[in-house]
């Protein structure tokens, strides 16, 4: 991973605490559906004292303050701020109900993040809020750049699975964490002596409470594909001498000629397509085709319209035992695979709409109770840390991952400070730009999950010592 | 040396002004070469081209004859190429993927999506350790070098075809270039087994097996692909050649005008029409088509070899050899060397044996080193050369 990846920090990765001390709890009222959209967590405190005791609990990213409280005031409240080295950075925003010397004079001579004058609209607070947030690169005022820290080194992300054998030329593997299409892993065997691979395209399946990955094979690459290839068939129906039955795809396009090509090609490929004409043909049809051996559902754009969220109801209303899986071409760049929708790129080429059917087509197959081997495995995907911060960090990598997955994250300095832990969840993730390869990760540590000023405490001092040891 | 990341514009809707343009200010790792259709053959020939970008909205035979010119240059290699297109239909990415090629960039995003794919090649490319370069390297030794060179870059590929697709059509390629067709099947077979997508390892598998005169095997594994892209030429002259072997003229002459129907005037179409005349005996005809041929396949050159040395068997001496004069100027450049051994015994046969001796020269060079039957033909004419004034005295 080369030092020109590093290029700031994506906005909107870190969700970010506002901390409100207030004299009366409704005020906050129409601001928090604006600052829950952003993912902004709101916390408020109706007293000075109130505030001291959160700020050590929450570690807030920022404080917005009456000037005047009912027991004491927002200058008060900063020279508290300042006295404690770890609450010395938190911006402070202070609301002025009026240009009064009683309002007034408790601000003079301490440096405030920002100030609201008189009776402010939800939008435009929720404005300075993100602008404040923002001038603070958008990450938590506590963020320590690894190169601050001396935490630059080469890492990776991994998390465990077991190769479990192959449907046809889908390899099949058993983990707790889902998988990016979008993704290139290294899938590294446990077992010394058999080679690592390189592997894409990944999709997901859920059955009997676990995940199952898919992988094509004709997509690995490596030293590893040696191995892939002795993977044993866990397809019951072709283990018990049947056929694999052709795959039927619902498929929507538009274009009435685009179809009729795509029927051709794919009938080569023992692919039958059964054409929906319009979104709201294809979501009529999916609640009739659902439980007569539809594969998978394929359609050329998913838009934000009525005859979109009709797709996304009939979808939902499947019963999941018979739910296929969706297949949306799109060239939006900002979308995102969930457990439902799998989105593909376009313009794509042939080979990733083959592979992308074909996988959802096995993901229908009846495999999970056959399964033939444990493999143990780990995914990996190179990254590189660019900070700390009270709950976590951020770091950086060429591929996406999943939220809400609990990956390794095997880094020499972190495992040590986190006392041989090195579970993170991954809590947010931004592509940098929309046609880069570089994704940004908002990551906790498992570790961080007591009292987040213990923690960080702890982190600092640590770095403190070893910033001391490096420097002698 | 320069790399080069080769642009080529088919759409001819003003790239050649703004492709500057769109790139200024951007970094690239190979040096970005800006070229038409008719620049694409003499900027291949240079042997720079690492990588092609095609901007073309619509696929056509220009596209095509720029994938295949890269096959034959630069080597398969299909994530070293890419398309631009906003809306490519399903017969594009079909004809495109015949080559392995699925990468495309949008119009509008292009350059900066080149910064990234150019950046990979290059780190591929300079490192001597990776199955592309090495790749690159085998099909360079292919192209221009002797049968030492390709067996030298073949084995510097070391296991690689055990476990990369790319690699083993690329072995397959260097084993079917020094005629070890039995070989080369069971490595084609390997790489379609690696990757049962890669369409180039299943049609070079089919024409391997046309080779060993395994034509049913053959027809099956390329009707199939026909099935999923009835648009190739190349395959569909293949077909037609196995199905003439087989003895259905008929079906030889449906596939090939249909092949005529989608790129009239294609060397390939021509080649298996020169078969097909020599076959059924009409030699002037064939040797009239054969004028228009080049980079002539193992097919119609291990016919053309069989043709001249039952010729020269016959006592035809002077066809043969007329025969061997028009193949060497068409056959590929790896096959060449096989023509002027052929061309040397019917000459030996002849007792015209200095001339006999030059094409041996010329075939000991061809081969690039030793090459056993050579010295047997060599060593049998020193024989009777020793011999002959002896028993005139």
């Amino acid at each position: 991973m080369t030092e020109n990846m590093v290029m700031g920090f994506a906005k909107g990765l870190t969700p970010h605490t506002v901390l409100f001390l207030v004299d009366k709890p409704e005020k906050t009222v129409s601001l928090a559906p604006l600052l829950t959209r952003l993912k902004y967590k709101l916390v408020t405190a109706v007293s000075l004292y109130e505030c001291l005791r959160l700020i050590d609990q929450e570690m807030p990213h920022l404080i917005v303050c009456d000037a005047i409280l009912p027991d004491g005031n927002a200058g008060v409240l900063y020279d508290r701020m300042q006295q404690q080295a770890l609450y010395r950075d938190i911006p402070v925003l202070v609301m002025i109900a009026s240009k009064t010397r009683e309002q007034l004079n408790p601000l003079k001579g301490r440096k405030f993040a920002g100030f609201l004058l008189g009776k402010v609209e939800p939008k435009a607070m929720l404005a300075k809020i993100v602008e404040v947030l923002e001038s603070h690169q958008d990450v938590s005022p506590f963020f320590i750049r690894a190169e601050d820290g001396c935490l630059v080194v080469d890492c990776t992300l991994a998390a465990e699975a077991k190769v479990v054998g192959r449907v046809g030329d889908q390899m099949v593997c058993q983990s707790e964490a889902e998988v990016d299409p979008d993704a290139s892993l290294l899938c590294q065997p446990q077992e010394k002596g058999k080679g690592p691979a390189i592997i894409r395209l990944g999709s997901n399946v859920h059955r009997s409470g676990s995940i199952y990955n898919l992988f094509p094979l004709n997509q690995a690459k490596g030293s590893g594909r040696t191995w892939m290839s002795h993977l044993p068939e866990i397809n019951l129906d072709r283990i018990t001498g049947g056929q694999d039955k052709r795959g039927r795809v619902l498929f929507y396009d538009p274009k009435i000629e685009r179809f009729e090509q795509f029927k051709r090609v794919f009938e080569g490929y023992d692919i039958d397509l059964i054409h929906a004409p319009s979104l709201q043909a294809a979501a009529a049809m999916m609640g009739r085709e659902a439980d007569s051996g539809v594969s998978c559902i394929y359609l050329d754009e998913l838009p934000s319209t009525a005859a979109g969220i009709a797709i996304k109801d009939a979808i939902q209303k499947i019963p999941e035992k018979f739910r296929p899986p969706v297949i949306v071409a799109t060239t939006a760049l900002n979308s995102r695979s969930t457990r439902e929708i799998r989105y593909i790129r376009k313009p794509f080429g042939l080979g990733i709409l083959v592979e992308a059917l074909d996988t959802a087509i096995k993901s229908r197959m009846n495999f999970a109770e056959g399964a033939g081997t444990k493999l143990e495995i780990h995914y990996q995907t190179p990254a590189k840390l660019l900070g700390l911060d009270e709950t976590g960090g951020i770091l950086q990598t060429k591929w996406p991952l999943v939220v809400g997955n609990k990956l390794i994250l095997q880094h020499p300095e972190l495992v040590k400070m986190w006392e041989g832990s090195a579970e993170v969840k991954i809590t947010s993730i931004v592509r940098m730009e929309p046609t880069s390869n570089i994704w940004q990760i908002k990551f906790e540590t498992i570790t961080a999950q007591g009292s987040k000023s213990k923690y960080w405490e702890k982190i600092s001092r640590h770095l403190s010592e070893k910033a001391i040891e490096s420097a002698g | 040396m320069e790399r080069i990341c080769l642009l080529v514009d088919l759409n001819t809707n003003g790239l050649e002004q703004t492709w500057m343009a769109d790139v200024e200010g951007k970094s690239f790792s190979l040096k970005l070469s800006y070229v038409s259709f008719e620049e694409v053959q003499p900027m291949m020939e240079t042997g720079c081209v690492v990588s092609m970008v095609i901007f073309s909205e619509h696929s056509g035979n220009q596209v095509i004859e720029c994938l295949t010119l890269f096959r034959k240059y630069v080597g398969t290699i299909p994530s070293f190429q890419a398309l631009v297109a906003q809306d490519p239909d399903p017969m594009y990415l079909t004809e495109v993927f015949e080559y392995g090629v699925e990468l495309y960039l949008s119009p509008e995003t292009w350059a900066a999506e080149l910064v990234e794919f150019t950046e990979h090649i290059a780190a591929l490319v300079e490192d001597p350790e990776s199955i592309e370069s090495k790749t690159l390297a085998l099909n360079h030794s292919i192209v221009y070098g002797d049968q030492g060179q390709i067996v030298r870059s073949k084995e510097a590929l070391g296991n690689a075809d055990s476990y990369d697709y790319v690699a083993a059509y690329a072995k397959a390629n260097a084993l079917q270039a020094i005629g070890q067709y039995n070989e080369a099947v069971e490595v084609y077979r390997a790489s379609q087994q690696l990757n049962k997508t890669f369409r180039q390892a299943s049609n070079s598998l089919g024409e391997s097996l046309l080779v060993l005169g395994k034509v049913d095997e053959a027809i099956e594994i390329l009707e199939r692909l026909e099935k999923q892209n009835p648009r190739c030429v190349e395959r569909k002259a293949n077909l037609a050649t196995a199905y003439y072997e087989k003895g259905d003229a008929a079906r030889a002459e449906e596939l090939l005008a249909e092949a005529e129907s989608i790129h009239p005037g294609h060397s390939r179409v021509a080649e298996a029409r020169a078969e097909i005349l020599l076959a059924s005996g009409k030699v002037g005809e064939a040797f009239k088509m054969m004028d228009s041929l080049q980079d002539v396949g193992p097919f119609f050159a291990a016919k053309l070899n069989e043709m001249g040395i039952k010729l020269s068997q016959q006592g035809k001496g002077k066809s043969a050899i007329a025969l061997y004069k028009k193949a060497h100027k068409i056959v590929r450049h790896e096959l060449k060397y096989k023509i002027s051994l052929n061309a040397a015994l019917a000459c030996y046969r002849m007792a015209e044996y200095p001339i006999a001796l030059q094409y041996l020269s010329r075939c000991e060079k061809e081969y690039g080193g030793t090459y056993e039957k050579v010295e047997k033909i060599r060593a049998a004419i020193r024989k009777v050369l020793k011999s002959a004034p002896a028993r005139a005295g």
